[in-house]
């Protein structure tokens, strides 16, 4: 009996699981121990994603795109069933846009932890091993910490093959970071206000609405990527925002 | 045909002494267990290695007799602890078992598909009382009488089956083996008999009529006719370890010292019934008799005795006792350990014994309140969060991975994951373009070498929360807020989007109605604020 006939008595809902087994690395979303984010972009200028088992910084000032990039990558991390974890230092999460990016928060384990502690927190998280993610969100206010300190956070990620990223406002890693990401900002795109219901009234004496904005991702560090291009341009769209909002008013 | 199993542990309470001592090289030297008031204690038991001395001595005598001799007074939670430590091996090889003091009984016929024979059971239960600190004997036999008789001739002894043959084991036996009480053993000396081949050959009747139904029962035991029965009942749900100390302990590392030992031993217990630690509550006795109780909880259940004795730390670190501790106790809970099928297109995810001790380290440091999993929040304010306790989604009841948004296509919809609510396709895309302002914000937009991208390669924005939301002071035209101050941020407002409106809890004391605007500012961000009554709050900025 061919393949083709098997397949054929199979029923409709278990067929359209089958994988072929030369398409299993692609759906473990683990290509070459990168983990890929759910940007193209970044993926395409990362050569794949996070690299496994080193520290990575995303660095980027206000509205350069750098919690968003952070949603896309916890989504990213997720979405082959993984287990990722956030280190939140200024306690700057909102679950409700991350689930809106793809973030399954059951599966995201939150931790608050200002200062020396975020590291600290992120080092054990590392250490137990099994996240495929675990994320450092500094924030705004970069403190000063201890080179060892990174230096344990690097050794933690290549021991347990974690990908440690960690997030800023400017550059702080330096050279415990195998692969850096700089954020600048292009641009804040509004466009004109439209009525999306006729039972919604809406004020009219704001002339724009905020549709999104623009960000340059250039690689400060790491590989260069494949095709030589040494900086991307990237768009963040508030998605669906405003009706969400709108049709909960009504 | 049944057999059934008789394990003895003898001279337990000397036996659960010996368990709780810390190293087991120690176990070997030559201990003595003694009771009575003061000087006029007498010896109990000792081990093998005090041969000189005899039971029934007074202290001075043994230890005039074995200077080296070290002597131990008996302490209820440690031979309570054995005696259930003993229940619990013989629920390693059967689901119910029979006990009485320092004693169990089980049915071991049902073991021929483990072991090749009963010699086999005999010798894997000693094997397992070992790693338990007990030593015992055991006796297995077609009834429970005669298996108690055959634990007294051997350290293993398997009487056969067959009727003729168990009495021709039994009958060269001496008449001690079937302990008579005193009167009856006295009668039957002074009657000539010596063994148990010589009292069965009475008859029981007779037999009887002299020395009662005590007598006559002897006789059908020597007889190899034994009616005692089996009564098996089912295991108790968890298992206790304790002890009492001789000074009261007020630091936590020998506190935690002396918990290891116990902790130890009930793992191990567990580990005979093939189960696990579910959970775990420690009572500890403080001064002056009172008693305090400490919870931990596990995440999932673990064999590993350095990840319990980690949390028991962290939770006396965190709670420590009001005072001294003068005896402690554990309650195990048990259960089984469920083999996790691991998925081939999944990562596996974190150990949960090693899950479990990590988030009780990082309870410990940034305290409970601040560990778990997001929950978006059942309500209006966009600031809220809800943080529930952390159960990763791990292991075998993992879902199937939520779909991904595919920001590639306008037309994706996205479930909350409390899925009280979807949310629609995004709004036909509005004139988009760029804000015009860069200039003044102080942004160059630089595309140089970068790849041109399609608007559909978008992602989705995110907001960067202030909790609590900052006041600010604003500066309001006619058109809208034009500048604000606040405690970080001093901005002229290049573009204001809003207000956009929302009120929401009317129905509480909580009641708010805001009005939102997005706010592009001088120093180039993009904030978020509202404005509640007279105040104004900055929320966030977009990023």
């Amino acid at each position: 009996m061919s393949a083709a006939s098997l397949l054929d008595l199979l029923p409709a809902a278990l067929s359209a699981h089958l994988i072929p087994a030369r398409r299993l690395e692609e759906k473990c979303g683990d290509k070459r121990g990168f983990v890929a984010t759910a940007l193209p972009q970044l993926d395409a200028l990362l050569g794949g994603g996070w690299p496994r088992g080193v520290v990575s910084e995303l660095a980027g000032p206000r509205s350069s795109g750098r919690t968003s990039i952070l949603h896309a990558s916890l989504a990213g991390a997720l979405k082959s069933g993984g287990v990722a974890a956030l280190v939140d230092a200024e306690q700057a999460f909102d679950p409700r846009l991350a689930a809106r990016a793809g973030v399954p928060l059951a599966r995201l384990l939150w931790v608050h932890a200002p200062g020396m502690q975020a590291l600290r927190a992120a080092e054990l998280l590392i250490d137990a091993g099994g996240f495929d993610l675990v994320a450092l969100d500094i924030g705004d206010k970069n403190p000063r910490l201890p080179d060892a300190a990174w230096l344990r956070l690097r050794r933690g990620a290549e021991r347990q093959r974690t990908v440690a990223l960690v997030v800023t406002a400017s550059p702080l890693v330096r050279a415990f970071a195998s692969v850096a990401v700089i954020l600048s900002r292009q641009g804040v795109d509004f466009g004109e206000r439209q009525n999306f219901s006729r039972n919604v009234q809406i004020c009219s004496a704001a002339p724009a609405l905020l549709t999104g904005l623009r960000s340059n991702l250039a690689l400060g560090r790491g590989r260069a990527p494949v095709d030589g291009a040494d900086h991307y341009s990237i768009e963040f769209s508030v998605m669906a925002r405003s009706t969400d909002q709108l049709r909960r008013k009504r | 045909m049944s057999s059934i199993a008789c394990v003895h542990a003898p001279d337990i309470a000397l036996q659960a002494m010996l368990r709780g001592l810390a190293d087991a090289g120690d176990r070997k030297g030559p201990f003595a267990l003694a009771a009575g008031p003061g000087g006029r204690a007498s010896v109990l038991a000792v081990t093998a290695a005090a041969a000189n001395v005899r039971p029934g001595m007074t202290v001075a005598q043994a230890m005039a007799t074995l200077p080296s001799l070290r002597v131990m007074t008996a302490r209820q939670p440690d031979v309570d602890a054995a005696t259930s430590a003993l229940a619990d091996l013989g629920l390693g090889f059967a689901p119910r078992v029979d006990t009485e003091p320092a004693r169990v009984f089980f049915q071991a016929g049902d073991l021929g598909q483990l072991y090749p024979d009963l010699s086999a059971v005999a010798h894997a239960v000693r094997a397992r009382a070992t790693r338990l600190g007990l030593e015992v004997r055991v006796g297995i036999a077609a009834s429970k009488g005669l298996a108690r008789i055959a634990c007294r001739t051997a350290e293993i002894a398997i009487v056969p089956a067959v009727p003729a043959a168990a009495r021709a084991f039994l009958a060269p036996l001496p008449l001690a083996m079937l302990a008579p009480c005193p009167e009856i053993a006295d009668a039957l000396a002074r009657w000539g008999l010596h063994t148990v081949g010589e009292l069965a050959r009475l008859r029981p009747e007779e037999v009887a009529v002299r020395l009662g139904a005590a007598g006559a029962r002897l006789v059908r035991l020597a007889r190899a006719q034994d009616d005692e029965a089996f009564l098996p009942q089912a295991p108790a749900d968890a298992v206790e370890e304790g002890t009492e100390l001789d000074y009261a302990l007020d630091s936590l590392e020998p506190l935690v010292f002396m918990l290891r030992g116990l902790i130890d031993r009930a793992l191990a217990r567990l580990a005979c019934r093939g189960l696990a630690c579910a959970g775990l509550t420690l009572r500890l006795m403080v001064e002056p008799r009172s008693f305090e109780i400490r919870e931990v909880p596990l995440q999932s259940p673990t064999r590993e005795s350095g990840i319990l004795l980690q949390l028991v730390r962290l939770e006396l670190s965190r709670r420590a006792p009001s005072a001294p501790v003068t005896g402690m106790t554990i309650l195990v809970l048990p259960a089984r350990v469920r083999a996790t099928q691991l998925d081939m297109l999944r990562p596996n995810g974190p150990a949960p014994d090693r899950l479990a001790a990590t988030l009780a380290r990082l309870s410990a440091l940034v305290g409970p309140e601040h560990v778990g999993t997001p929950r978006v929040a059942d309500t209006w304010r966009e600031e809220a969060m809800t943080i529930d306790r952390p159960c990763l989604d791990v292991g075998e009841s993992r879902p199937v991975p939520l779909p991904v948004p595919d920001f590639t296509t306008e037309s994706t919809e996205i479930t909350e994951t409390d899925g009280k609510e979807g949310f629609g396709p995004d709004p036909e895309p509005v004139s988009s373009g760029l804000c015009g302002l860069c200039a003044l914000c102080g942004e160059t937009p630089d595309r140089g070498t970068a790849h041109a991208t399609s608007p559909n390669d978008s992602g989705a924005l995110a907001i960067r929360r202030f909790r609590p939301p900052q006041e600010v002071e604003v500066i309001m035209e006619r058109s809208g807020p034009a500048a604000f101050r606040g405690k970080e941020t001093v901005a002229r407002v290049l573009i204001a989007a809003g207000p956009y409106r929302i009120s929401g809890e009317w129905w509480s004391g909580r009641a708010f109605h805001r009005e939102y605007w997005d706010i592009h500012a001088s120093d180039g961000a993009v904030y978020r604020m509202h404005q509640d009554g007279e105040k104004w709050f900055l929320d966030g900025y977009y990023d």
